[in-house]
């Protein structure tokens, strides 16, 4: 379980985050969503380690802060937002990355056939011998994602499950391999891995998360199931525009549609 | 390389999953072994003297008196031309690997000691004592002996690092445009400091200080390679280490630390190496530019920019071309000799544009 109480992060006068509680349990899709700045992005800097926070922040019950960087590297794996790379890197090459520490969890021996596996799962077969610097923006996230999925191949390592903070994962994919990205994320929970998503978009949030962390101005609006938080009036406030929430039949995957904003 | 082990790399080479070019590197470090040892070769039996090929071979293999090498053979070969190519040996190495450490610090290609104002930084280090050993200095050279002066390159070279990365990064992101304009003005400012201490030298130091700024491996003795030596061979063991972290750091410094690596501790490493060895290397041969921009661009573009095998490849490959290098420098103007740093600048100075010009969007102007 990733829990965190009462993380508080500044840059220098400005407080970005106040006090967030939250938890991230295995097994589960947990999605960050809110406004632009609200902080989203800073408490999954604060989970990765970016940045030095105050309060508490644990994986499995051990506070991130005393973790070193190969310990941490074992319990979570980071896909950051966009990564350009300066140098002429095959697309094997930098999925390869992914199995540096060792410790990816596969079959003894596995390893050296994980990156392929990896680029087939984001759909990316036969892309191994091309260059990362040619590849389009979501083609390079796709791959950024199979060199992640590397480090944790395995959800559950020694009996401790294992993480993946994604920070929008999905901003420059078209719809289908936004989809297939979200059901990877599902697959490695249901395997018994914890997923962290910062999401954008409020439908595949409802459709994909089974836990909903709404921010607003450095802090939590709301917590819990996509049912409970993902409500007309809650919604509206927090993305201050006017959202409405329905699903069809009732009681189904909800659906957000925004309004008009001046009738 | 025994050609069972060139036939193992083939295969290998045949098996490797797409865009695996690990089995190609390392059939490229062999072929930069044979290489070099062919060049050594090459260079200790030719020179400006007429000592024989043939017996300066003899020579490695036979004792007493059947020894075809004359005395003066004898002399030619294992207290000029040797010590010239193990020093060749040595600076090349130091100077490409230097650069491919700097390039993957900085992330960018264009990196180089030599031009963000490292070596510079080092020359001045190297000309304080030379022109203040036996004054002000006294103490320092009196108390590291012949390590003094390349104690001293280290220093600078040092200072130069810390100082561009204090200004050229901010929240582990490195703006290649300040990098490069702060390599001028440290590079100007370190070139200043060092012509005021020419000013003050006297015309023994003078000549010996134009010639060593040209950059050459003349003059090389086993007491140079006992100097600087130790402290090369050191810090390139050392980038055996650093390989895997700077892999991680292409990626940037926020997702090499999510793979595990302790980043802060892996840069101050590669800052120490890439002043070591450009400090020594400077120290005894002076400026001599271009082997660390020119070396590892060519690798990357065949073995790519894995640096388990950059690292090695850019060692043997920049010392193979520093004696080639030298090989020209002895003998364009026979029996005169150029200056080996204007040979590299001749050579290395149009690929560097070359290089610009093909990736134009590097700079991030």
């Amino acid at each position: 379980m990733i829990e965190t109480r009462n993380v508080t992060v500044s840059f220098g006068r400005a407080r970005i985050l106040s006090g967030v509680d939250f938890t991230a349990e295995p097994g589960r899709v947990t999605a960050i969503v809110g406004p632009n700045g609200s902080g989203k992005s800073t408490l999954v800097k604060a989970l990765s380690g970016d940045l030095p926070y105050g309060g508490s922040i644990a994986f499995n019950g051990r506070e991130l802060a005393q973790m070193k960087p190969a310990e941490a590297a074992i319990s979570r794996a980071v896909l950051p937002q966009a990564i350009t790379l300066s140098f002429p890197y095959t697309v094997r090459e930098v999925v390869r990355l992914g199995l540096m520490g060792g410790r990816s969890g596969a079959l003894a021996g596995q390893d050296e056939h994980l990156p392929e596996r990896a680029l087939a799962k984001v759909d990316l077969s036969g892309f191994a011998g091309r260059f990362y610097q040619e590849l389009s923006g979501g083609e390079q996230q796709r791959v950024q994602l199979a060199r992640v999925l590397c480090q944790v191949w395995a959800p559950v390592l020694e009996g401790r499950p294992r993480y993946l903070i994604l920070d929008e994962p999905v901003s420059s994919l078209d719809i289908k391999h936004q989809l297939l990205v979200m059901k990877i994320a599902r697959e490695f929970a249901a395997r018994g891995g914890g997923v962290v998503a910062v999401l954008h978009d409020l439908n595949l949030t409802a459709a994909f998360a089974d836990h909903v962390l709404v921010m607003r101005r450095g802090t939590s609006a709301a917590a819990g199931a996509p049912d409970a938080v993902m409500q007309d009036a809650l919604l509206s406030e927090v993305f201050d525009c006017p959202l409405k929430v329905g699903a069809v039949p009732a009681g189904a995957t909800p659906f957000v549609l925004p309004q008009a904003l001046s009738a | 390389m025994p050609p069972a082990a060139g036939m193992l790399s083939l295969r290998r080479l045949a098996d490797a999953p797409e865009g695996d070019r690990s089995a190609r590197a390392r059939l490229a470090i062999a072929l930069l072994v044979v290489m070099l040892v062919v060049v050594a070769a090459v260079s200790t039996a030719t020179g400006a003297s007429d000592a024989s090929v043939l017996g300066v071979i003899k020579g490695w293999f036979q004792q007493g008196e059947e020894a075809a090498l004359s005395a003066r053979d004898r002399l030619i070969v294992y207290e000029i031309r040797l010590p010239r190519v193990a020093l060749g040996i040595l600076v090349g190495a130091a100077l490409a690997v230097s650069g491919a450490l700097m390039q993957g610090l900085f992330r960018n290609p264009l990196a180089d000691p030599g031009i963000v104002g490292v070596s510079a930084g080092a020359s001045l280090g190297a000309i304080t004592v030379i022109v203040l050993g036996s004054t002000v200095l006294g103490p320092f050279v009196a108390l590291f002996g012949i390590y003094a002066l390349p104690l001293a390159a280290f220093l600078g070279g040092l200072v130069t690092t810390l100082l561009l990365y204090r200004v050229a990064t901010r929240q582990g992101q490195t703006s290649i445009a300040t990098m490069l304009l702060a390599g001028i003005a440290l590079a100007a400012l370190a070139m200043a400091l060092s012509g005021i201490l020419i000013y003050m030298a006297d015309d023994r130091q003078l000549r010996d200080l134009t010639f060593w700024q040209l950059g050459s491996l003349g003059g090389a003795t086993w007491s140079k390679i006992g100097s600087a030596g130790p402290i090369i061979v050191l810090a390139l063991a050392a980038t055996v280490f650093l390989a895997r972290g700077l892999n991680a750091l292409a990626l940037g410094e926020a997702s090499a630390r999510h793979l595990g690596i302790p980043v802060q501790r892996m840069k101050n490493a590669v800052v120490l190496a890439v002043a070591a060895a450009t400090g020594a290397a400077v120290a005894v041969s002076g400026g001599i530019g271009f082997v660390g921009i020119v070396v590892p661009h060519f690798l990357r573009l065949i073995i790519g920019p894995d640096h388990r095998y950059l690292l090695p490849a850019a060692a043997l490959l920049g010392a193979s071309l520093l004696l080639l290098a030298d090989a020209v420098s002895r003998t364009i103007v026979a029996p005169a000799e150029l200056p080996i740093g204007i040979v590299t600048a001749v050579f290395g100075a149009p690929f560097f544009l070359w290089v610009l010009l093909r990736r134009r969007g590097i700079l991030d102007l």
